[in-house]
């Protein structure tokens, strides 16, 4: 069987997250830091530390002009212009599988259209496309077939998409690794 | 024409709110996504349930489909694993994760 290096990006909670991913076959999780360090999690800020950080850290923003790792996308439509002008290529652009549960079918559907035309442009404009659960508790958690499932419908491949999300995450990792050590 | 019996694939899902019915939920999400006759052609069945642990049978034709409903199905629903046949899911669900961890 072939084994895919699956990222959840976006979960927090008060649950074993960590041991939960990996029974869900998710190899790396992205958590909110709450000063109780975990093993085998990337932890995500809400800006760049400003001294040492001995952890592995990813930048998140909801705002475009903020400098950081990955801009997690509400509303494409609003964004989509202003996207090219004030983000850096590279940057990831995250959207969450969470609220489309609450959407009623023809919201769902604008849903997946959203998702297709965001992976385009972030393929044709250099930025890394990122989809996450953005789960709550230990129920919203999406297994690692689920995610290869939405992402076969969407028209992507998975096993291309976690290869290109790996390689990009670890880009990412080593660079903020070294801005921490210059911090210091 | 040999008639040749449908392939199946079996999922073990858990539901946090155990009062309503994770089939009838998921089967919704499905026909609001995919239409009446993918959802017919699924056939999704309610095998056996413990707590809020439940077995669901669908076709493999239409797993794809099925494993997209069930992540966008609300109240959540998570398939924690899935097997060829039911034996084999079964024994695995033995030693998961999720049965250590009955109280989650």
């Amino acid at each position: 069987m072939l084994f895919l290096n699956r990222i959840d990006l976006c979960v927090s909670g008060d649950f074993d997250i960590a041991s939960t991913t990996k029974a869900l076959c998710i190899s790396r999780v992205g958590i909110p830091f709450d000063g109780k360090p975990q093993e085998d999690v990337i932890y995500r800020l809400g800006r760049a530390p400003s001294n040492a950080f001995n952890y592995p850290y990813l930048v998140v923003s909801e705002n475009l002009s903020e400098p950081a790792d990955i801009l997690t996308i509400r509303d494409f439509s609003k964004v989509k212009k202003e996207l090219k002008k004030k983000l850096k290529k590279g940057t990831g652009l995250e959207i969450t599988i969470n609220p489309a549960r609450k959407m009623d079918s023809v919201s769902v559907g604008r849903w997946f259209s959203t998702l297709t035309e965001l992976y385009k442009f972030c393929h044709w404009s250099h930025f890394q496309f990122i989809i996450s659960s953005g789960a709550t508790s230990t129920y919203e958690m999406i297994s690692g077939h689920c995610l290869d499932a939405i992402l076969k419908t969407v028209g992507i491949e998975p096993q291309k998409y976690w290869c290109n999300l790996t390689k990009w995450l670890e880009q990412r990792l080593v660079r903020n690794v070294s801005y921490a050590e210059e911090a210091t | 024409m040999l008639k040749r019996r449908p392939k199946r694939r079996y999922l073990s899902i858990v539901q946090a709110d155990i009062s309503s019915d994770p089939v009838a939920a998921i089967k919704k999400r499905f026909s609001e996504l995919f239409g009446t006759i993918a959802t017919e052609k699924a056939a999704l069945r309610l095998i056996e349930h413990r707590e809020n642990e439940f077995i669901i049978r669908c076709s493999t034709e239409q797993l794809e489909n099925v494993l997209v409903a069930i992540a966008l199905t609300d109240p959540p629903v998570i398939t924690i694993d899935m097997s060829g046949t039911l034996k084999q899911l079964r024994s695995r669900r033995q030693y998961s994760y999720w049965k250590v961890n009955q109280s989650l």
